[in-house]
C-alpha cells in the first residue's frame, strides 16, 4: 500500500517534470535552445534536494560533481537489458565529444539490498573508466525530485528492479537541468552534450 | 537435465517428421553484449525467421554457457523500463522475431564460464513442435563499437 503510495508519488513527479519538459519545447516565446535533438532542457534548472553518494573504497563527494555537467542514469547491477545498453551507449557518446564538453557519468543503482556502493561504481566503470557508480542514502528523495520512478518487482523466487530510462542532466551547480528519454542514440546524444552551456544554462 | 531434454526432443521431433514438415526457422545476427565481471547475467539478441507459411512458437532456449535462459520483453509502464517474462513467442507464417536491445530479449542466467569479446555460445531454440535449432552468438564489446544490425 505504503509502495503503491510512493510509485504514485514518483509516477506524479515524473509526470510533472515531463510535463515541464513538454511545456519548455512547446510553451510560446523562445525554446532555451531549438538546436537539442534529444535533449530537453527545463525552463529553469531546479534545485536538488542534499544527497550523499557512497561508492565503496573511492569515496565520491557530491561537491565533486560540480564545475560540469553531469549525466545520471539509474539503475541495478542485475539488470540484463537496458542498463547494460544505455551504460555502454553513454561510454561510446562520451568518447565522440572533446574532452572539454565530456560530462561526468553517474550511475546510481535502485537496488542498494544488493549492489553496494562499490559494486555499483566497478559496475559503472567497467564500462568507461571515467565513470562513477554509486548507492546513495537519499535515493528516494533524490529520485522524486528527479521523476524517476523506481520499483521492485517480485521475480519468482528473487526480485527485479523496474525503473526509469531517462538520462537527467545535472548542471555544473549540481541543478536539475534537463531530461532526454529513451531510446537513446549516442550520435544524436553527443551532439546535444557538446552544445550544453558551459556554465551552465 | 535442460540439454537432455533438448536432445530427447530433438530425437523424437526427428522420428516424427515426415517429408511434409515446414522448413525450419533460422537464426541469424546473434550477439551477447560483454558483461563487466562478475556479472549474473547477459542478454541474448537475434533475429529468427519463419520461412514457413505455418505460424511456429517458440517455447525454450538453452544456452552452452549459462544455467539457466528466460524470454523477458522491455517494456514501459508508469513511465518505468520494466522487464515482463514471456512463456513463449509467436512466430509468424513468413514472419520474423527481433530480439533487441530495449525490446525482446534471452535472459542469460548465472554464466557458468567467463565470457570475454569474441567468445561464442551455443543458443539452442526449441519450437513447440519439439524441432530445435542451434546458432553461435558472439560476445561482442558495446562499449567501444555500435552493435549493428544487418538489414531487416
Amino acid at each position: 500500500m505504503q509502495r503503491r503510495r510512493l510509485l504514485l508519488t514518483l509516477f506524479v513527479a515524473a509526470s510533472a517534470a515531463l510535463g515541464g519538459a513538454w511545456l519548455a519545447r512547446t510553451s510560446v516565446g523562445p525554446a532555451p535552445d531549438p538546436g537539442f535533438e534529444v535533449v530537453t532542457l527545463l525552463p529553469t534548472p531546479r534545485a536538488l534536494p542534499a544527497f550523499a553518494l557512497d561508492a565503496g573504497a573511492t569515496p565520491l563527494a557530491t561537491s565533486a560533481l560540480r564545475g560540469r555537467w553531469t549525466v545520471l542514469f539509474f539503475g541495478f547491477t542485475r539488470c540484463p537489458d537496458v542498463c547494460p545498453t544505455t551504460l555502454a551507449l553513454l561510454a561510446r557518446a562520451r568518447a565522440a565529444l572533446p574532452e572539454a564538453t565530456r560530462p561526468q557519468v553517474l550511475f546510481i543503482s535502485v537496488d542498494p539490498e544488493r549492489d553496494s556502493g562499490a559494486r555499483a561504481d566497478e559496475y559503472a566503470r567497467w564500462y568507461d573508466p571515467s565513470f562513477r557508480g554509486a548507492t546513495s542514502p537519499e535515493l528516494a528523495l533524490l529520485a522524486g525530485a528527479l521523476g524517476a520512478p523506481y520499483q521492485r518487482r517480485v521475480e519468482g523466487d528473487g526480485y527485479s528492479m523496474d525503473h526509469s530510462g531517462a538520462l537527467f542532466l545535472l548542471d555544473p551547480e549540481l541543478r536539475f537541468a534537463g531530461v532526454a528519454t529513451p531510446p537513446h542514440d549516442p550520435a544524436r546524444l553527443a551532439r546535444d552534450l557538446a552544445r550544453l552551456p558551459e556554465g551552465g544554462p | 537435465m535442460i540439454r537432455r531434454a533438448l536432445l530427447v526432443g530433438a530425437l523424437s521431433a526427428g522420428a516424427a517428421l515426415g517429408a511434409a514438415a515446414p522448413p525450419l526457422p533460422l537464426a541469424s545476427e546473434a550477439w551477447i553484449p560483454a558483461a563487466p565481471p562478475g556479472a549474473r547475467m547477459h542478454a541474448g539478441y537475434l533475429l529468427v525467421r519463419n520461412p514457413a507459411p505455418v505460424a511456429q512458437r517458440l517455447v525454450a532456449v538453452g544456452s552452452d554457457a549459462h544455467a539457466r535462459v528466460e524470454l523477458h520483453e522491455t517494456v514501459v509502464r508508469d513511465g518505468a523500463m520494466t522487464m515482463e517474462q514471456r512463456r513463449s513467442l509467436a512466430l509468424p507464417a513468413r514472419g520474423e522475431l527481433r530480439f533487441a536491445p530495449g525490446g525482446l530479449h534471452l535472459m542469460l542466467l548465472e554464466p557458468t564460464r567467463e565470457l570475454a569479446p569474441g567468445a561464442r555460445v551455443v543458443l539452442r531454440l526449441r519450437f513447440a513442435d519439439g524441432r530445435t535449432l542451434s546458432v553461435t552468438a558472439e560476445v561482442r564489446d558495446a562499449r567501444t563499437t555500435a552493435p549493428h544490425h544487418h538489414g531487416s
